[in-house]
């Protein structure tokens, strides 16, 4: 589990902190993500369920 | 749903299953006359959009799994269509 920031594309923080699971093992501290909640995170897991609020979907290398 | 302008790519790498092959972007929200209209968000392309695009976003949970016809599918906006134009039909724009 990880306490994420939402950031802008700009990497301003944009909304309050959130705790996430990472079902993927994808991400570290510092890393840029994306991620899903409600039921989109519980889709995130293998078994289509799991009792969390949000997950990490993707570990971004960049914005273009 | 909601109207959106593309503006940047998003690029990875390691990514769930679901996101595979597929291209997520990050959508400015517009009002009709292209002016911004609330904070960023991201979105996966099912029309192969392109920065600069205006497109109508939306999705609800097991949308994407349906439209891309796979078991799990963690993503919560769809890229839907890509607007040529918004006819006002001689109303003032919102």
């Amino acid at each position: 589990m990880y306490l994420l920031q939402p950031v802008t594309s700009e990497g301003a923080a944009s909304e309050t902190p959130l705790v996430a699971a990472d079902p993927g093992r994808i991400a570290s501290p510092g890393d840029l993500v994306v991620y899903v909640t409600s039921t989109d995170a519980t889709q995130a897991f293998e078994s289509g369920f799991a009792p969390v609020n949000a997950s990490v979907v993707e570990l971004v290398d960049g914005i273009s | 749903m909601f109207l959106a302008r593309v503006t940047k790519r998003v690029v990875a790498t390691q990514k769930h299953p679901a996101f595979a092959g597929k291209t997520v972007f990050v959508v400015q929200p517009v009002r009709p006359d292209g002016s911004a209209d609330g904070a960023e968000w991201v979105a996966v392309d099912y029309v192969n959009a392109g920065v600069g695009d205006t497109v109508v976003c939306g999705g609800a949970p097991g949308v994407a799994k349906t439209v891309f016809g796979i078991e799990r599918a963690p993503i919560r906006t769809l890229i839907m269509a890509i607007v040529e134009k918004i006819d006002y039909n001689d109303l003032e724009p919102a």
